[in-house]
């Protein structure tokens, strides 16, 4: 009805104080919710990108268990558990995941973490990723920048420093390194320490370099394997000076090989005891053939990297089920428990926000909803009059929508264009992370917030249910004014 | 025919802890194309009487017929129908809605309803009615831009807009001049005339109480004196 209509806009004209209240208050609302959605989502995405393009992926796949587990290692009440488990029949996982339409890279990872030691002068901690410089590659090629010598090659032994554990050894140990230079790391696994020396091939730093990831070095994944006692037939070269062999000294190397090796077969035999497998093992007997599966084996994670990224949760799914149709003891996750609670803090961020545009949107209620009473009380002899003159009910409340509905909309949309412009010229010039948690959370150094459509609809839904929730008591206080309440104007 | 009848009719208010007895049974028959003046002095009950016929109201005993329908037993909804249909208000302060003009004040009882007349047609129909109460220079002017004569022609007009059986004007002289007052009234009996539209007005002026063919004295709630005159040449 349009009369209706104008009568609510001639009135939120005529009463400018208050439409101006009520307006600011629902522009700054949506304002806030907007900017502030724009960030969250912006800075999502650029952790989302940092991690998927630089490290994780999109999906992870790992040994089943219990605990999170995440490329660092164990997560939550499992912290301090150095072994990480590495994934049941690697080679049919692998050829199966990478047989998925909707996979588009993947490269394998071992995972472990090591001790940079200088004799008697200082040790220093760090994470290891051993990998097969080439395939990784291929996954991350934009990841790092080699600062100083040159990246691993294929089939050779070596290590990778990050520049910041260097600048941090030359800091606190007082030893500078450089490409060339052997250092001595030690690492943990199943059956104690295992030291080896290895050449640093290069030093390197992180695209997006965030505190968390700064302890990543990268090592060959056979030298790595050698370190965490992953390897049983390895024709690594044990090259120890005497005042290394301290460490060995713990207990008989050959005799925790040994068992290890033990350990291993009767699980394989444990899990699918058929004709192909007895003679896989009895295969492994043979030296040459054993340590060319193994080279192929014993992998912590396999990371995917997907053609398209909606496509995330369907291919988790039908992993996992197909992981479970085969009895493996696998899992796919996703990057957010890759990157190891990382990936989360949007997420976490996201919950605190929301639960801030609620403390907002029912701010906002209260004084609308008030303004409006207050409206409605004035106008009583009006809406007297409306009813004695014969309309009904439903029409005095549709006007008292049309008014709420028509300044929600009129300041909600100068809220969103004003949003829209902070946002546009936050975009031009970036929103520069205070310190290491908001570079995380931005992931990377500057943020540049774009204003996703989802936001934008978001805002304006939030802004019309605002509308109607707060003239639901207005309207009903309107409904109760009695048509003789005409009569009593002065 | 009675257009009006109230039988037997009661009604208390509560005010504060004590009930007053507003009106204390009346009886009362109005003729279709009547000009009636309720008269009595402030507190006689004039007010609760229209408020009554008007449907705005209702009685705490007795029956009150609109149109041959008894408006006890009905619902809100069909109670605002039979206002909107059957009834034109005059309020003793206009009451205009403030933020529409003259015209849109008039027209808006014609948006209200199911009913949809012709656009032309009700445009035609206001544009007369304006002519009529003579506010045609006022066109679309506001109610605050009006004086309190021209407003209540305005609310004249409004009231006759739907073509009412009845239309009920409580005390429609009491704000404004006698003068003033005394032109409202004549307007009020020629388009009662030109119309055969049923009046009823509410007043205690005695000047104006003279006006009318059919004048119910009222105090203390009861109905002390009932003058009939005959009526001039030409009404019905």
């Amino acid at each position: 009805m349009p009369v209706l209509v104008k009568i609510a806009i001639r009135n939120l004209r005529e009463h400018k104080s208050k439409t101006l209240i009520v307006g600011i208050i629902i522009a700054l609302g949506i304002m806030i919710m907007l900017l502030g959605n724009s960030l969250m989502k912006t800075a999502a995405r650029g952790v989302q990108r940092s991690f998927i393009d630089n490290y994780t992926g999109h999906v992870m796949i790992s040994a089943r268990t219990e605990g999170g587990l995440s490329l660092f290692g164990a997560q939550g009440p499992q912290t301090g558990n150095f072994e990480i488990p590495r994934i049941p029949q690697y080679e049919r996982v692998y050829e199966h995941a990478t047989s998925l339409p909707e996979v588009g890279n993947a490269v394998s990872q071992v995972s472990g973490y090591g001790v940079f030691s200088f004799e008697d002068k200082g040790n220093q901690f760090g994470i290891l990723f051993g990998i097969e410089p080439d395939s990784y590659r291929s996954m991350f090629p934009n990841s790092i920048t080699v600062t100083a010598g040159r990246y691993l090659e294929s089939g050779e032994e070596g290590i990778l420093l990050n520049e910041s554990i260097v600048e941090k050894i030359e800091e606190d140990i007082g030893i500078g390194l450089s490409p060339g230079d052997p250092v001595l790391v030690s690492g943990y696994g199943p059956t104690g320490f295992r030291i080896r020396e290895l050449p640093i091939r290069g030093i390197f730093r992180f695209q997006q370099d965030v505190e968390g990831l700064s302890q990543i070095n990268f090592i060959d994944v056979q030298s790595l394997r050698a370190l965490l006692g992953m390897v049983v037939a390895s024709a690594g070269q044990m090259d120890l000076r005497p005042e290394e062999t301290r460490f060995l000294e713990v207990e008989e190397p050959e005799e925790a090989l040994f068992e290890d090796t033990l350990v291993a077969t009767s699980e394989s035999r444990s899990e699918d005891f058929s004709e192909e497998s007895l003679l896989e093992i009895l295969g492994q007997r043979q030296p040459g053939s054993y340590a060319a599966r193994i080279d192929r084996g014993a992998w912590n994670f396999i990371l995917l990297k997907l053609e398209d990224e909606k496509q995330l949760k369907p291919v988790i799914a039908k992993l996992n089920d197909w992981f479970e149709a085969e009895g493996l003891e696998a899992q796919a996750v996703d990057w957010k428990v890759a990157s190891g609670g990382f990936g989360s803090l949007a997420d976490t961020l996201q919950i605190v926000f929301n639960v801030l545009i609620l403390i907002i949107a029912v701010v906002a209620i209260i004084v609308i909803m008030n303004t409006l009473v207050i409206s409605v009380i004035e106008r009583t002899g009006e809406i007297g009059t409306m009813r004695a003159l014969g309309a009904q009910k439903r029409t005095v409340r549709r006007m008292f929508v049309f008014e709420t509905l028509s300044i929600s909309l009129v300041f909600g949309l100068i809220g969103v264009a004003v949003g829209a412009i902070v946002i546009g010229i936050l975009n031009v010039t970036g929103v520069a992370a205070p310190n290491q948690f908001f570079q995380i959370l931005f992931g990377g150094e500057v943020l540049h917030p774009v204003l996703p459509l989802s936001s934008l609809l978001y805002a304006l839904g939030i802004m019309v249910a605002i509308g109607i929730v707060a003239s639901l008591y207005p309207v009903v206080v309107a409904l109760k004014i009695q048509p003789v309440q005409a009569i009593q104007v002065e | 025919m009675d257009i009006v009848k109230l039988n037997e009719v009661k009604k208390n208010y509560p005010l504060g802890k004590v009930m007053v007895e507003a009106i204390k049974g009346v009886d009362l028959c109005i003729e279709k194309g009547d000009f009636i003046s309720i008269a009595g002095p402030s507190g006689s009950g004039k007010t609760t009487i229209l408020n009554m016929i008007g449907c705005i109201d209702k009685p705490t005993e007795g029956t009150v017929e609109i149109g041959g329908r008894c408006t006890a037993e009905m619902k809100d909804r069909e109670l605002t129908s039979l206002r909107h249909e059957f009834l034109g208000f005059i309020f003793q302060s206009f009451n205009l809605i403030p933020v529409l003009n003259v015209y849109e004040n008039i027209e808006f009882p014609l948006l209200l309803g199911k009913d949809r007349i012709d656009k032309k047609e009700k445009h035609e129909w206001i544009d007369y009615l304006i002519e009529e109460v003579g506010l045609t220079e006022q066109r679309i002017q506001r109610p605050n831009e009006l004086s309190g004569g021209q407003r209540q022609r305005v609310a004249i007009a409004r009231a006759l807009a739907t073509k009412p059986e009845i239309v009920l004007a409580d005390e429609p002289t009491a704000n404004l001049d006698s003068k003033t007052g005394e032109g409202i009234i004549e307007l009020m009996k020629m388009l009662n005339r030109e119309q055969a539209t049923t009046f009823i007005f509410s007043t205690h002026d005695p000047a104006i109480v003279s006006i009318a063919d059919h004048v119910i004295h009222l105090h203390d709630g009861l109905v002390v004196e009932e003058q009939r005159r005959q009526h001039d040449a030409g009404t019905r």
